[in-house]
């Protein structure tokens, strides 16, 4: 007798602690609205970024513009008068916790549409959920099979506000092409950064009048690029371009400068972060490279749409986390401005806003770039949403457009 | 005339990779030579160097005064890893103590994940860095460093371990702990020696090649695995054989990647691995003994 009440005690005491560890594991999502009054009175939507870990270099000013932005839209008493109710969700960019935290989101918060996926593994670990479930998600990662299936179709409700890295190669392809630069060395990093963005090279190479005399790649964990930099210089081409993320790019074109190759170089958007510059030094001077235009709002003609919007921007991160906005953070900011728009025209229903945003958004203007979305194509942009930048005395200055 | 210079240029790039490799490479063989553990946290005392002298020098220290500091703050690490866990598990078996070893590994690349972030970080060269122009070929100052640190290095090494009584200690207690417990050797006491010093001198390399490569949190790995390569290659027992073996390693690679493909680079130098493996377990440089690693 004893023994049963003291078995029954217990099992009440574990029945009490997973009902503590289940409440502190919903601790991770955060609301961000005042109260949980999910009523009629307020829309759901779930914000999922790789605020921690690997991919927080990315994943937290997404975090942070998409706060922001809610806690604007609130105090601006909502959309149509419903308040915005934001969950928040930190996969610590991790894959496994990616999908958890979208499953809550579908599931158990029952939200309109997602916003996030870091990473283009988590986003593409994710996305399989918002289709069966049917909720619309808007990624801000940035490989073309977020929005594209294995046949080359749209996927139906998946969205991808960053360029694929098509635009970006076809910009340095049309940049090389105007000045004539037609024989090049295309050198890129050993992950699938690298290679991705070499076969929309080999790909598209041809369509410029662009040919390549070397290709080859370095490791991300490259210390000295210069064996691999004898062979570039046999190969005599008229331009170098590098193709990696910050610090591999930094060390091959530290070395491009040691060994005096006085050619022109072209590095990949990846490396459009002051952290380039930093970690580069003198090497990162007359490097050209595609970029958003965030990096250079200041500089764009006044008669450019996108220049108010990114000021705009810029200024009310800069206020409130008392650092420069990155390009990261502007996706998110695009996801939840077209997120916004839909949910003025079409309320909470989730099967609406996805037509609304796949049928009748049209032509919009966000801070990447002028979107186009169609039934065909879920992300829209085009080449000259990047912005040709030069560095010059360490600072960003526009190189055309 | 330019073969010529390329193979010059590949030569001094081999040298360069191959000194970086060779500092860490002696951490290995100090710790295995009197621990006989291999430690695969070895590249995280060089990631550890390299961060933490670049917090320094943002803090406004002179270049010199952050590099020692942060080798002596690398050794204290060191000295806290090995009594904290190689210390207290010390009664275990070796596969143990090296599982714990990579566990630290993971554990140090978290910590700097913490305190530095994921971003790349980069340290001033150590002097005037402009190129030298040797016969067509460019030689950085910073590349002498490395090579001449690493020298260096070697020759304090062959001069502790063969002549000095505290290096003989050393290798008494891996020869046979028991006699040397006999001998009034505390192997305890070289323990935490090998670790302290392992760890610095790890500290240094990752000081040297942070102005060449820059620097992150995740530099430690690939750094450790192929100075372990190194290390076998040249004979783990030794440190002389292991920093031959690591400027081997460098040139091999250098030639691979120069005059082949940047991509079969670590397939050379990882079957070189395997090769020595097979023929010559003891390493390309050790001498033949009776003990079999």
């Amino acid at each position: 007798m004893k023994k049963t009440l003291l078995s029954l005690f217990l099992l009440m005491g574990a029945l009490l602690l997973v009902a503590c560890s289940s409440s502190s594991g919903k601790g991770d999502a955060s609301s961000a609205s005042t109260g949980s009054e999910a009523s009629a009175n307020s829309i759901k939507i779930a914000g999922i970024f790789s605020a921690s870990g690997g991919a927080a270099a990315l994943g937290e000013p997404e975090m942070q513009t998409l706060k922001m932005l809610v806690d604007q839209k609130n105090e601006d008493g909502g959309i149509n008068g419903r308040k915005i109710d934001l969950v928040t969700y930190d996969d610590k960019s991790d894959q496994n916790e990616a999908i958890l935290s979208m499953k809550k989101a579908l599931t158990q918060d029952k939200v309109s549409i997602v916003i996030g996926g870091t990473t283009s593994g988590n986003s593409l670990a994710m996305l399989p959920l918002a289709e069966q479930n049917q909720v619309p998600y808007i990624s801000v990662a940035a490989s073309k099979q977020i929005y594209m299936n294995e046949n080359g179709q749209a996927r139906k409700w998946v969205f991808k506000m960053p360029q694929d890295d098509q635009q970006a190669v076809e910009r340095i392809l049309q940049y090389l092409k105007d000045n004539n630069l037609t024989k090049v060395a295309w050198l890129n990093v050993a992950n699938s950064f690298g290679t991705g963005g070499h076969e929309e090279f080999v790909k598209h190479m041809e369509n410029y009048g662009v040919k390549s005399v070397i290709e080859d790649e370095f490791e991300a964990t490259v210390t000295d690029a210069k064996p691999l930099l004898t062979r570039v210089k046999k190969a005599n081409p008229d331009a170098i371009i590098v193709w990696g993320t910050v610090q591999e790019s930094a060390v091959v074109i530290k070395n491009i400068r040691e060994l005096s190759l006085d050619l022109p170089v072209l590095a990949s958007h990846g490396v459009a972060t002051g952290q380039f510059i930093e970690v580069a030094g003198e090497a990162a001077n007359d490097v050209v490279l595609p970029t958003g235009k965030l990096l250079i709002a200041d500089k764009l003609e006044d008669s450019n749409p996108q220049k108010e919007l990114l000021s705009a921007y810029n200024e009310a991160f800069t206020a409130k986390y008392n650092k420069p906005a990155s390009t990261f953070g502007a996706y998110a900011a695009d996801g939840f401005s077209i997120a916004t728009k839909a949910i003025e025209a079409k309320g909470g229903d989730s099967a609406a806003l996805r037509d609304y945003i796949e049928q009748e958004l049209g032509e919009y203007i966000g801070l990447t770039g002028t979107f186009n979305i169609t039934a065909d194509n879920h992300m829209g942009l085009s080449p000259d949403s990047f912005a040709m930048v030069r560095i010059v005395d360490g600072k960003w200055t526009l190189e055309d457009k | 005339m330019e073969t010529f210079s390329q193979m010059l240029q590949l030569l001094f790039s081999g040298l360069t990779i191959g000194a970086i490799y060779a500092l860490i490479a002696v951490g290995f063989v100090i710790i295995y030579n009197v621990t006989g553990i291999l430690n695969f946290a070895q590249g995280e005392f060089a990631m550890f160097g390299a961060l933490i002298s670049i917090s320094l020098v943002k803090a406004n220290l002179p270049l010199w005064l952050a590099i020692i500091l942060s080798i002596v703050i690398v050794a204290a690490i060191g000295a806290v890893f090995e009594r904290t866990a190689i210390h207290t598990a010390r009664k275990s078996s070796m596969t143990t103590l090296i599982i714990i070893t990579i566990g630290v590994s993971i554990a140090f690349r978290g910590i700097a994940i913490l305190i530095w972030g994921t971003q790349a970080q980069t340290l001033p060269p150590f002097t005037d860095n402009t190129p030298i122009k040797f016969l067509e070929a460019v030689l950085l100052p910073q590349n002498l460093w490395a090579i001449g640190l690493s020298i260096v290095i070697l020759i304090v090494m062959m001069y502790f371990f063969n002549f000095t009584f505290t290096g003989k200690s050393l290798t008494a207690c891996v020869v046979n702990p028991f006699a040397a417990r006999l001998m009034g050797i505390n192997p305890n006491k070289m323990s935490l020696l090998a670790v302290v010093v392992s760890a610095g001198v790890g500290a240094l390399a990752g000081t040297v090649i942070a102005p060449i490569s820059g620097a992150s949190y995740d530099m430690g790995m690939m750094l450790g695995i192929k100075a372990f390569v190194a290390a076998v290659v040249g004979g783990l027992t030794n440190a002389p054989a292991a920093i031959a073996g690591a400027f081997l390693i460098g040139i091999i690679e250098a030639f691979t990647e120069g005059l082949w493909s940047s991509g079969l680079k670590d397939v050379v130098s990882f079957s070189l691995l395997l090769l020595i493996l097979f023929i010559k377990p003891e390493g390309l440089f050790a001498k033949a003994s009776g003990k079999r690693v």
